[in-house]
């Protein structure tokens, strides 16, 4: 395996960890009720998912949901040519083209 | 060369990130977790304790704006009032201890516009509640000659009040955190509970 690819394979691991957690944690606070305090009406307040608060799962969410776009930020940029390239293939006439062979994923 | 050194940099920064700010996040809340059992141990054994004598001895005694007194309470009540979301906060570390907060009980003799006064033990007792488009927008209802228990601390020499409990409606309108932060500043907003 060459190293590009392993480094393609880690950030993509990551950007996949980083989307699952996010999606549990964006889960469990849709469907954990609404928090706050609430003047001490919300029988919520306190409460916990897997002993884990809401506050904690909203720090969780919000974090990993910030890796995951760094990490997706980082994915394009590794792939720009590519991208570039299969864009400028679908969109342009064909008779416009260049016999471009974009570079592998 | 160096934009590979770059990349492999970025993706274990990411990987690190990830794992680390999670970690930190979960180690985090499991040590606030166990903060926050103890105080709600602590608190409940404070609320068995009793809320014998919890009158202040400030110097409301009179009529007008007397707003409380200095007086220290024997007991907290933090089981009944529950622990910050997300927060560690202890009574030690809060502005206002629960240790200090005390509490009264009278009977109104009129209310409005956010201002309280009732007829208590020591005297007639003149309080302001809070800003009074929070205490209405609650609807938190007062009428003269309902029994109410009024729970707050002394500031500067002014009663704050943190919890009044109509007893005769069975209403209950919060004011203030456990740490004595009002509820109108943005944490959450104040309404009654029954």
């Amino acid at each position: 395996m060459s190293n590009k690819a392993r480094i393609n394979y880690i950030l993509d691991a990551v950007i996949a960890l980083a989307f699952i957690m996010s999606a549990v944690s964006g889960l469990v606070l849709w469907l954990g009720g609404s928090g706050g305090y609430q003047g001490g009406r919300n029988p919520a307040y306190q409460a916990t998912t897997m002993s884990i608060s809401r506050a904690a799962w909203h720090d969780l969410h919000l974090w990993t949901s910030l890796v995951m776009m760094a990490g997706i930020g980082l994915h394009l940029l590794l792939h720009w040519r590519w991208i570039v390239c299969m864009t400028r293939d679908i969109l342009l006439p064909r008779r416009h083209r260049t016999r471009e062979v974009c570079p592998t994923a | 060369m160096f934009s590979r050194a770059v990349t492999v940099a970025a993706v274990v920064m990411l990987a690190l990130a990830l794992v680390g700010g999670s970690a930190y996040i979960l180690l985090n809340e499991a040590g606030e977790g166990l903060s926050r059992q103890a105080h709600a141990d602590a608190g409940s054994a404070g609320h068995r304790g009793g809320q014998a004598e919890l009158h202040g001895t400030g110097n409301h005694a009179g009529t007008g704006q007397s707003n409380g007194g200095s007086g220290r309470s024997a007991a907290s009540s933090a089981g009944q009032y529950g622990q910050g979301r997300g927060q560690s906060t202890t009574s030690e570390d809060a502005d206002h201890p629960l240790e200090t907060w005390m509490t009264v009980t009278g009977k109104v003799v009129a209310s409005g516009g956010g201002n309280l006064t009732a007829q208590t033990a020591e005297g007639l007792l003149t309080i302001n509640l809070g800003p009074e488009w929070y205490v209405e927008g609650t609807g938190f209802a007062l009428q003269a000659g309902d029994e109410v228990e009024i729970s707050g601390f002394d500031e500067d020499g002014t009663f704050q009040v943190t919890r009044i409990a109509n007893q005769t409606s069975g209403e209950t309108l919060l004011l203030r955190d456990e740490t004595g932060r009002p509820l109108w500043a943005g944490r959450g907003r104040g309404d009654k509970q029954s």
